[in-house]
């Protein structure tokens, strides 16, 4: 690829564009941006994850091919500016004159341009502004996917150049060279080929993952030839394989770099390393502290969230519940209610709907006594808010003159937590969960 | 010129246009006032000093005055004055010791922090001559202190945030504080970038982009930036310094074991854990650190940019490449997911040049993060958990350090207005904040309503102060004290003897009491109750219940006799050295309130008593047994009621078998603990038995109005605008409770009245109908509206759907008289019904449309049919305007294209349920 890619930017005046593709840790970025330094290539580097607008994109570019570091004086501020791309395209004429070398624009994360008319633009930028300048399009996405298909048809075809992912052998020659301090390079080299790698590249390829397994590991891999005894050396491999297999199965869950699934459990991804927390999986406790009435209002939405709203009545009315007769197929129609309330997911519920069931769970099913009624609104209304802001319940109609429409974003088992907190059996009003 | 110009349009615009008309035409424009060829400067308010020469003090004195009405015949304005004044200093105490101890609360926490700031800069710093050889190594795992508040209290964090900036500025860091209007969503991460470049560089610079970033950076590592000047501290910032000055020192003073009485200077929280810190302490030598006492410096860059409240001399410069990026997002949860992770992609790609840390705030937990962050951000991020204090713990501290302290100034807080207050906290907000604002509540009421409430500041300073004060009550008063304090209370210096007797002696009991209630609190941590409350033993909860006269009283259901016997039992059961910490805490605690000393004495005492080990061979005697039933269990019971009397028997018991052995002979061992909760007993029969709020003194200085508390910080706006619509009068001042709808009504109301009687789908048509009926019943005669049949009666529902009900409705209006809408005949359904007019828009079907066209609908128009046509549509249009006010408050809308000719109401107010003071609150 880099053959390729030299073969392309070495003559100064190739005009055609570029598009690099290639998976996430596949150094597309670096190496395009060390070409171009070491050819001694004008350029400028954008992003589109820092500029997510076009303008802020292509004034970006316009201010790095300028080839002038900010000043203090300026407020570091670009000196160019370019609201419209008419101005982008003077300009750059002015920057890249025709006949002088090609200044390039690299374009990182350019997946992200998908569906707006810049890809068209960028490909076309000799032709519409008489510049010398070509652009470099870095996107793990290829040129096939569509991704760039609108405003492109009648732009030239970028020449494409793919990065695929490393192989095996590749990977351990990277990571041998981040070997830690003191440690044996070839030791480390066959401690990489021969338990990392086959094991965990399987599920990942990035580089910045494999590098902190590796040296999380290799403590544990080393314990054994410094053991006393064949006896203890065996105890300690048993340990080593144990742990790399408990590494592992995190790791393809994707709970080691993200933390664990337990509600309470870290983020911490060098202390999940270090230490196995596999067992506070089990202690379920409520880690963060929430008014009664929150509880009360998050499980009121929930309930709202998984039942339709026709099961109200029968849930919350006494002399509805106490009145029903049921028939002989009742709980095949209730299984299979259950099956399809499950495949349709939570739903979204009014205002009103979510206090009518909250005051009779606080009145009725909690033994709370009942507020004044000068007090009902106004806390119970702010702590709604507050939850909306926390987003454990979210706004979901954007009209303010029409009904507040919510939807509960809390999973179940932080429902039935919030619910063993308040002595509520949950499953009494959860007839199709 | 104005006129020229205006003749010329106009004669440009129309051609035959005539003199007079245009003279016509300007007038009619005649402008009031020129425009201003410049923009006038704001006007400035007067400062403090012009307010006063200019006689503004005087006037809002004299405004303030008002509120602070003469409470008896006679009493003097210098009185009314001084009431003023004592709330005026006893609330401003207050709230600054509250605002102080909620700063303290997080020290540890932010000392920790900064610490990992340091660290996390220390080693990008290693890496830095990697970082020069390869300009781009790709994203790196950026450092994040993931903040956990553990709870939902944001407002009293809005200042934690904001306050850990300005440490870390102080300590040489470059800190930009984002918020959640900095991380929204479709703006991309230029506004953050924005805000962090004019941050850490101190300019307003509209760059918003990371070369912007880097190009400061370098320049920063080069030393090439000039110093900027520190501005000048701010008025209000000045003022806050002041207040959390006085505040520091009020609360030192209050808190005998706290860490602002080792120190000789007033130094603020912040402040000293500046000087506590690694970094500073690094930075500042012995010498520089004694002048930092007074006031922390803090800088953004060398000897440059003061970022915060700060005064005296600006921190040595650190060396810039010593100093730490940090970048604190407050609020996590509230930010776009989206851009807060551009943003981190950002700064882990720029990362080898740009060696930030990140300070996460969340309200909840990190798993709310794990929840709303993109897995290619969350690989990037190097996290470590920092948890605040939470709410209850926070809760505590208040009520240790504040209400239990000298910064009440006298006051004593009811059983009432606890149980609300904590009941808001608990159930509602956990914001300390609420309970501050119910205090200010309270304590302005005690002294808008209580005519001897100077006296509690007085009585608070001291006996000289309290005797002056009491010499100086005016003659009018003197017979409210004697009724007050149930003595006789003579002229001269002796009825102020006999007040200031009175007064002093329901102070001191108070302290001895709020004495009592922390040692208590201190022996159930000593013996492993729960730091949050739940099993009684908080001191919130102990504020609480203490100060109900139930407390201590056997025969009551509230009594918390059985709790304190079993905690005496497991206090007797100690082992030596939790029995030698659990004393010297008691003695702390005692020798910190003048009024028990000799508490203080006498456990010291214990303390001093030499250790006398048994004999080697002497057999160890049996260590008690165990009560068959104690702890957990008793309070168990002591809830139950029904078996609280064998509950309380059996404690007692236990104890008294405790007692028994430990006379005869326990081991030495356990003479401390038997000590211990000897004293304990002894507090709780001298100090709890009666709570001081009982005595007549304390009717001087006790605020327990809940009920104020609750009308002035109590809001329910959908109750409100319900009682609005449905009865005006509570608001206007009208009759209430009138029966039936009048046509003096408000259009509004009498649509809304009529809209309650329908389930949630509402046949507009019927809905007019009954709005004309309304108008129709003839002029407004309450008593003769409430029987006539021509009004609806707002308590009888309408009927819903389905067939036609055969019932002869009592209430049914003849029919010869008016054609109301239950007396007009309804429209005849299934394929002769006539069909609902479209729904235009959003708007409810209008009927004034159908009225204008002639076509009838239902009932509702029929009623129509015997109006003039001028007045049927005067109805439709009053009626339109009316559905209109009730959509736009959103009480109802539009139903959907399937009910054509419907509106679907959204608001359905709850039953109304009794407003009840419970009997908890009464502590019965």
């Amino acid at each position: 690829m880099i053959t390729l890619l030299l073969q392309h930017l070495q003559d100064a005046h190739i005009i055609s564009p570029l598009l690099v593709q290639g998976g996430p840790s596949t150094g597309k970025t670096a190496i395009i941006r060390s070409v171009l330094r070491e050819l001694g290539r004008p350029h400028a580097y954008v992003s589109c994850v820092e500029h997510s607008k076009p303008g802020a994109l292509l004034q970006a570019a316009l201010n790095q091919l300028r080839g002038k570091r900010r000043r203090a004086e300026d407020n570091y501020g670009g000196v160019l500016k370019a609201e419209q791309v008419s101005d982008f395209l003077a300009q750059l004429s002015g920057l890249a004159p025709s006949g002088g070398p090609v200044h390039y624009i690299v374009v990182d994360h350019a997946q992200r341009l998908a569906g707006s008319a810049l890809p068209g633009i960028l490909l076309r930028l000799h032709e519409l502004s008489g510049a010398s300048a070509s652009v470099i399009l870095v996107s793990h996405v290829t040129w096939g996917s569509m991704a760039f298909a609108h405003g492109t048809m009648d732009a030239p075809r970028p020449y494409q150049i793919s990065f695929p992912g490393y192989s095996l052998a590749e990977l351990t020659s990277i990571l041998a060279l981040v070997a830690p301090n003191g440690a044996d390079v070839r030791d480390f080299a066959a401690y990489l080929k021969g338990c990392i790698l086959p094991m965990f590249a399987r599920s990942s390829s990035r580089i910045e993952d494999l590098q902190v397994l590796a040296l999380a590991l290799y403590a544990d891999y080393r314990a054994p030839a410094r053991a006393a005894d064949a006896a203890e050396a065996r105890r300690l491999q048993a340990a080593f394989a144990a742990r790399v297999r408990s590494m592992h199965a995190r790791f393809e869950e994707g709970a080691l770099f993200q933390g664990a699934s337990a509600p309470g459990a870290a983020l911490d991804t060098e202390a999940a390393l270090v230490a196995d927390r596999a067992g506070e999986v089990a202690a379920q406790r409520l880690d963060f502290e929430l008014p009664f009435t929150g509880k009360v209002l998050l499980l009121a939405a929930y309930v709202c969230s998984c039942n339709r709203p026709a099961l109200d009545r029968r849930l919350f009315d006494a002399i509805s519940r106490a009145g029903r007769r049921r028939g002989s197929m009742a709980a095949d129609r209730q299984a299979e209610a259950a099956k399809e309330a499950r495949l349709r997911g939570p739903q979204a519920f009014p205002l009103e709907r979510l206090l009518a069931v909250y005051w009779p769970l606080l009145r009725t099913h909690l033994d709370v006594p009942p507020p004044a009624a000068a007090e009902q609104s106004a806390e119970v209304l702010m702590q709604l808010t507050t939850l909306v802001s926390l987003r454990l319940l979210s706004r979901v109609s954007a009209d303010p003159l029409d009904e507040p429409r919510f939807a509960c974003n809390i999973p179940e088992a932080l429902a039935r937590l919030l619910a063993a907190n308040i002595g509520l059996d949950l499953s009494t009003y959860l007839l199709y969960a | 010129m104005k006129q020229k110009l205006l003749k010329e349009w106009l004669t440009t615009t129309e051609e035959d246009v005539d003199e007079d008309s245009v003279q016509a035409t300007t007038q009619a424009f005649a402008l009031v006032r020129d425009f201003p060829m410049r923009a006038p400067a704001p006007a400035r308010r007067p400062s403090g000093a012009l307010q006063h020469k200019g006689g503004h003090k005087g006037d809002s004195d004299a405004l303030a005055l008002r509120a602070f009405p003469p409470l008896v015949p006679g009493e003097p304005l210098a009185w009314r004055r001084q009431r003023l004044h004592a709330y005026r200093d006893t609330w401003r105490g207050l709230s600054m010791s509250f605002k102080a101890v909620l700063e303290q609360t997080n020290e540890a926490t932010f000392v920790e922090l900064a610490a990992f700031v340091a660290a996390q800069h220390a080693a990008a710093a290693q890496h830095a001559a990697a970082a020069a050889a390869a300009r781009f190594t790709g994203r790196q795992r950026l450092p994040a202190a993931l903040t956990v508040a553990g709870g939902v209290n944001s407002a009293d964090h809005a200042r934690t945030f904001p306050a850990l900036a300005e440490l870390l500025r102080s300590q040489g860091c470059h800190v930009a504080l984002l918020g959640t209007q900095d991380l929204a969503a479709g703006a991309g991460i230029s506004r953050a970038l924005n805000a962090v470049m004019r941050q850490f560089s101190g300019l307003a610079t509209d760059a918003d982009d990371l070369e912007a970033l880097l190009a400061w950076y370098t320049d920063e590592l080069a030393g090439r930036l000039e110093p900027t000047p520190a501005p000048a501290p701010t008025a209000e910032q000045q003022r806050m310094q002041r207040e959390r000055r006085a505040a520091q020192r009020r609360t030192d003073a209050a808190s005998p074991g706290g860490e602002g009485s080792d120190g000789g200077g007033v130094v603020s929280p912040l402040q000293r854990l500046r000087l506590r810190s690694p970094a500073a302490k690094r930075r500042l030598g012995d010498g520089e650190a004694g002048s930092q006492a007074g006031g922390a410096a803090g800088g953004r860059k060398e000897g440059g940019v003061a970022s915060g409240v700060h005064e005296g001399a600006q921190p040595q410069a650190r060396a810039a490449a010593e100093r730490p990026l940090v970048v604190v997002v407050a609020g996590v949860e509230g930010a776009d997911a989206l851009t807060l992770q551009d943003l981190v992609l950002t700064l882990s790609e720029a990362r080898q040049q740009l060696p930030v840390t990140l300070v996460l705030g969340l309200a909840t937990s990190a798993v709310s993060l794990q929840q709303m962050l993109p897995a290619a951000a969350a690989d990037c991020l190097q996290t470590r958990h920092f948890q605040l204090v939470q709410a209850v713990p926070r809760l505590e501290a208040l009520v240790g350090r504040v209400l239990l302290g000298e910064a009440c100034r006298g006051l004593l807080w009811g059983h009432r207005l606890l149980h609300r207050l904590l009941q808001l906290f608990l159930d509602f907000d956990f914001t300390a904040g609420a309970v501050l604002r119910g205090l200010q509540v309270a304590c302005l009421a005690h002294f808008q309503g209580e005519p001897l409430s100077p006296l509690a500041p007085a009585a608070a300073a001291g006996a000289v102060q309290l005797c002056a004060a009491c010499s100086a009550l005016p003659e009018a008063l003197r017979a409210t004290a004697a009724r007050r304090l149930g003595v006789p209370v003579g002229g001269g210096a002796r009825g102020a003897a006999v007040v200031a007797a009175a007064v002093g002696e329901a102070a001191a009991k108070a302290r001895r009491w709020a004495v009592a209630l922390r040692w208590t609190h201190a022996a159930a941590r000593a013996v492993g109750h729960r730091a949050g409350g739940g099993d009684g033993f908080a001191l919130h909860e102990l504020l609480r219940d203490a100060a109900a006269p139930a407390f201590m009283q056997r025969d009551s259901l509230r009594s918390a006799l059985p709790r304190l016997e079993a905690l005496a039992v497991r206090v007797r059961r100690l082992p030596h050295a939790a029995a030698s910490a659990l004393l010297a805490e008691l003695r702390e605690l005692a020798a910190a309130c003048a009024d028990t000393a000799s508490e203080a004495r006498t456990v010291e005492a214990l303390l001093a008593e030499p250790l006398q080990e048994p004999a080697p061979g002497a057999p160890a005697p049996a260590p008690p047994r165990p009560p068959a039933r104690t702890g957990v269990l008793s309070v168990l019971r002591g809830a139950l009621g029904a078996r609280q009397g064998a509950a309380a028997a059996a404690a007692a018991a236990a104890a008294a078998r405790v007692r028994a052995h430990a006379a005869e002979g326990a081991p030495q061992r356990l003479r401390l603990a038997n000590g211990a909760a000897g004293l304990l007993e002894k507090a709780w029969d001298a100090h709890l038995k009666q709570p001081p709020h009982g005595l007549p003194g304390a009717a001087l200085l006790c605020c327990d109005d809940a009920g104020e508390e609750r009308r002035a910080l109590t809001a329910a706006p959908r109750h409100a605008v319900h009682t609005a619509l449905a009865d005006p009068g509570a608001y206007l001042g009208g009759a209430t409770g009138q029966l039936g709808l009048s046509p003096s009504l408000e259009d509004a109301c009498i649509a809304y009245q009529l809209l309650l009687e329908y389930p949630e789908a509402v046949n507009v048509s019927d809905w007019f109908g009954g709005f004309c009926a309304v108008h129709h019943s003839g002029p407004p005669d309450p008593p003769a509206a409430s029987k006539s049949a021509h009004c609806m009666p707002a308590t009888k529902p309408l009927r819903r759907r389905g067939r036609p009900s055969k019932r002869v409705m009592p209430e049914a209006p003849p029919q010869p008289e008016a054609p109301g809408i239950l007396a007009s005949p309804r429209a005849p359904r299934g394929r002769g019904r006539p069909k609902a007019p479209a729904r235009a828009g959003a708007a409810l079907p209008a009927p004034a449309s159908a009225a204008a066209s002639g076509s009838g609908l239902g009932s509702g128009l029929g009623s129509l049919a015997g109006l003039p046509p001028g007045r049927a549509a005067e109805m439709a249009a009053r009626f339109t305007c009316a559905t209109q006010d009730l959509q736009l408050m959103g009480l109802l809308r539009p139903a959907g294209r399937r009910r054509g000719g419907h509106a679907q109401r959204l608001v359905f107010p709850p039953p109304p349920a009794p407003c009840t003071d419970d009997a908890a609150a009464k502590g019965e």
